[in-house]
């Protein structure tokens, strides 16, 4: 009876160092500086309807003359299609780490190659002035992934030049483009061209929006 | 700004209470208060005009609060009175300090502080009504901004005293200002994609007013050597406000932007102040 009250002392005392080893207030969070470079290999054009207070992703083809708005995920495909937030397994023999928060740590990718020109083509007619085939970069504007600019919109030039030296979590820059100016012409359509430092090209062609 | 003065003034009164032990006619109170206020409505022009929508009741005393107050003898014909209001979240904000000296018989002259705060509540409103063709905000939370109003002033005083009856009259003109304050409103166009921001910074805009106040306190019994009593207590503010600022406008970017100073007319503004409590006197 006495050597089953002691493994019974035992467990009990072990389980107790277990409760208070687990009870961790704040984990050791130390998250790296190592920074990750990608090479931009793909540029991802969706839909945003800008017609309400907040830009929303659509798949409708169709927007308002003064809310043309794309989303443009400029990235390398290689490593966006295997993405994964890389948290650490947090495995413990007994009880689990007791804790009210977790180590987020993000990842810091910038582009290498960097982007050397971010040139938008209108492949409409936009107004009487503005044909088919002009280069209509400086008639865009911009947010960025975290809306950094508060409630105002960047030029272009400025978030890529931004977008070229900041760490991002995501290996790729994700940008919300809207065009200043109404839209006079019943459709559009844009074609995006990045050249990137290596003197590497890319294109993309957005849907034929249907303006209304 | 209400905790610094609130600890220099307990440390005023702690002070007063030491000095005025050895003198009568000290006196310390608790009662309930209720403020009034009034605010003209100017129609809005084309600028903002942040007290048309300051919070306000007319003299129905929306702003009830709980006062402490006391009267000490500093020394001979030398006088200070203290009145802490606690609103609703038990805070001593309001203040009303008052230094009396009666060198001639009932007459005499007073500086006086007073503090207090405020409500302006909902200015997207402004925005939503002028602004065509735009989401007035495009923050949908209710917007409110305290304040808090500060107050320096000096004038006659009156203080008459008779059978158990004590009756304080001041007529105090100075200067009143809030602090200073700033607000961001970010709009969009509907069905577009321009956007607007509009960034206010209210100065402290300084408000000549005048501060007329009775006090009547009345002995009702004693107990051994000390006295017990009632207290009432009127006062209020009169003054023209203006809450004059400078607004920048950005239109699509941080760069595109414009500095206006914006001046607008003065509001008739005026409090009403009700306290009934009851002291002790030593």
């Amino acid at each position: 009876m006495k050597k089953w009250l002691k493994a019974l002392n035992i467990v009990v005392i072990i389980a107790l160092i277990k409760i208070v080893q687990s009870c961790i207030l704040f984990p050791n969070c130390e998250c790296s500086d190592e920074v990750f470079y990608y090479s931009i290999n793909s540029i991802e054009i969706t839909n945003i309807d800008n017609s309400q207070t907040y830009p929303q992703f659509t798949e409708e083809d169709e927007m308002h003359k003064a809310a043309v708005a794309f989303n443009v995920l400029i990235s390398d495909t290689t490593l966006t299609e295997n993405y994964a937030y890389n948290k650490p397994l947090q495995s413990s023999i007994g009880f689990s780490t007791a804790q009210a928060w977790s180590c987020d740590c993000s990842m810091n990718y910038i582009p290498e190659p960097t982007i050397h020109s971010f040139n938008i083509y209108t492949n409409f007619d936009i107004n009487d002035i503005i044909k088919a085939g002009d280069d209509v970069s400086n008639l865009f504007l911009a947010f960025d992934r975290n809306w950094s600019n508060g409630d105002l919109y960047y030029e272009l030039n400025e978030i890529i030049n931004l977008a070229n030296i900041t760490a991002s979590e995501i290996p790729g820059i994700l940008l919300r483009i809207f065009l200043k100016i109404p839209v006079d012409n019943s459709k559009a359509e844009f074609t995006i061209d990045i050249t990137l430092s290596n003197g590497t090209k890319i294109s993309q062609t957005t849907n034929t929006i249907s303006i209304v | 700004m209400p905790k610094t003065t609130t600890l220099l003034l307990l440390t005023l009164l702690i002070s007063t209470i030491a000095l005025s032990q050895n003198n009568s006619n000290s006196q310390i109170g608790i009662g309930m208060g209720l403020q009034g206020k009034s605010c003209e409505r100017i129609p809005n022009s084309t600028n903002l005009d942040f007290l048309n929508y300051l919070d306000t009741d007319g003299f129905i005393g929306n702003y009830a609060y709980i006062v402490l107050n006391g009267n000490f003898k500093i020394k001979q014909q030398s006088y200070l009175n203290l009145v802490v209001g606690l609103y609703s979240d038990l805070l001593p904000t309001k203040l009303n300090v008052s230094f009396s000296h009666i060198p001639w018989n009932i007459f005499g002259f007073g500086v006086s502080f007073l503090g207090y705060p405020e409500y302006i509540n909902e200015i997207t409103q402004f925005h939503w009504d002028n602004d065509e063709g735009m989401f007035g905000s495009t923050d949908s939370n209710y917007w409110q901004k305290r304040n808090y109003n500060v107050g320096f002033a000096l004038g006659p005083e009156i203080k008459y005293n008779l059978n158990g009856l004590t009756i304080d009259l001041r007529v105090h003109a100075g200067f009143r200002w809030v602090n200073n304050f700033e607000t961001r409103i970010a709009q969009k166009e509907i069905d577009g994609n321009y956007r607007r921001v509009y960034d206010y910074r209210v100065k402290r805009n300084f408000n000549p007013y005048i501060f007329p106040e009775f006090e009547l306190r009345y002995r009702l019994f004693s107990i051994f050597n000390s006295k017990v009593g009632l207290k009432l207590r009127a006062a209020c503010e009169l003054s023209n406000r203006t809450l004059n600022y400078t607004r920048t406008t950005y239109e699509w970017t941080a760069q595109n932007k414009e500095d206006i100073e914006i001046n607008l007319a003065k509001h008739k503004y005026s409090t009403l102040e009700l306290d009934l409590g009851f002291f002790y006197e030593w």
